[in-house]
């Protein structure tokens, strides 16, 4: 319920003061301190009052450091910040993350468990010793296949 | 089970079997498959189940007929000789040294009766193969291929 602006409303003064009136209120209010000696001494009282607050707060906060607050404040949001390793597993376990890693992980595991065997270039087997009884002995590397041979014929 | 437990279950699995190549470069047992092949010139016959190793022998090899006598497997770890029976009271015996790489060093003896007639070291690729050959036996020559893997 709205309240009468032509009778004294000192709450009605404190915004008026405030600027947080309508434009309705403002003309009606205006009209009433006009003729309202009450209302006038209240608006005064809180003009004085407010202008006293306003001067005091702005020569104390010239004085104040507020560096150090600053400081204090930033230091507590570094500690409510989630620690590096938190950070990570927290990105690890994210679906941003997971979904990609999964999809490269399924692919490992279907290469390598459907791969053939790579095939390096040079001679199936490198022959490091070789001893025997044996009249003669060749040692064949095929042309493509580089598949090692080795060929003795036994004594008699 | 939720995507994500299911997305995490798979990642799990595949940091666990990512490794499974250097892992198996360490594990001591080489499989071993040695065949024996008597190549001639009796027939133009070429065994079906050689047909790989033949046609890696024929580009060295003028022999028309190749035929598995037969086919052993073993699984042998690092210093346990495994040891073949091969025709013409002749016998093998692999011993796997070290593997180094992709390479698996393996000491080969060939054995006719009780005397020792071949002793060689070698280094084979992992999933390759060595073929000795050389000893005469019913009018053909005798192959035997060593396979390995590990």
């Amino acid at each position: 319920m709205k309240k009468a602006h032509h009778h004294c409303d000192e709450e009605l003064i404190g915004r008026y003061l405030d600027g947080e009136v309508s434009r309705k209120e403002h003309d009606q209010l205006s009209r009433h301190l006009e003729g309202c000696p009450t209302c006038q001494k209240i608006l005064q009282d809180n003009q004085a009052i407010s202008t006293v607050f306003r001067d005091n707060l702005e020569r104390e906060a010239s004085q104040a450091d507020f560096s150090v607050l600053e400081t204090k404040v930033l230091d507590q949001i570094r500690q409510k910040e989630n620690p590096w390793w938190e950070r990570i597993a927290k990105l690890f376990f994210s679906n941003k993350l997971l979904i990609p890693a999964t999809a490269l992980a399924a692919l490992i595991l279907f290469f390598a468990i459907t791969r053939e065997p790579t095939t390096i270039s040079g001679p199936s087997a490198i022959i490091e010793a070789f001893s025997g009884e044996v009249s003669s002995v060749m040692i064949i590397e095929t042309p493509k296949s580089h598949q090692t041979i080795i060929w003795y014929k036994e004594t008699s | 089970m939720g995507i994500k437990k299911t997305l995490l279950l798979l990642l799990t699995a595949t940091l666990l079997t990512a490794p499974v190549g250097q892992v198996r470069a360490g594990e001591p047992a080489v499989k071993i498959v040695v065949k024996t092949v008597l190549a001639s010139q009796d027939s133009t016959s070429v065994d079906p189940r050689i047909s790989a190793l033949t046609r890696k022998l024929q580009s060295v090899f003028r022999y028309s007929s190749y035929r598995l006598i037969s086919e052993e497997n073993m699984h042998l770890r690092i210093g346990e000789t495994g040891t073949v029976s091969l025709p013409g009271d002749r016998r093998l015996k692999i011993t796997p040294v070290r593997i180094t790489g992709n390479r698996a060093e393996l000491q080969l003896l060939i054995f006719k009766k009780e005397r020792q007639i071949i002793k060689t070291r070698i280094q084979i690729l992992n999933h390759g193969s060595i073929t000795v050959g050389g000893p005469e036996h019913k009018g053909g020559f005798l192959l035997f291929d060593i396979f390995n893997s590990f």
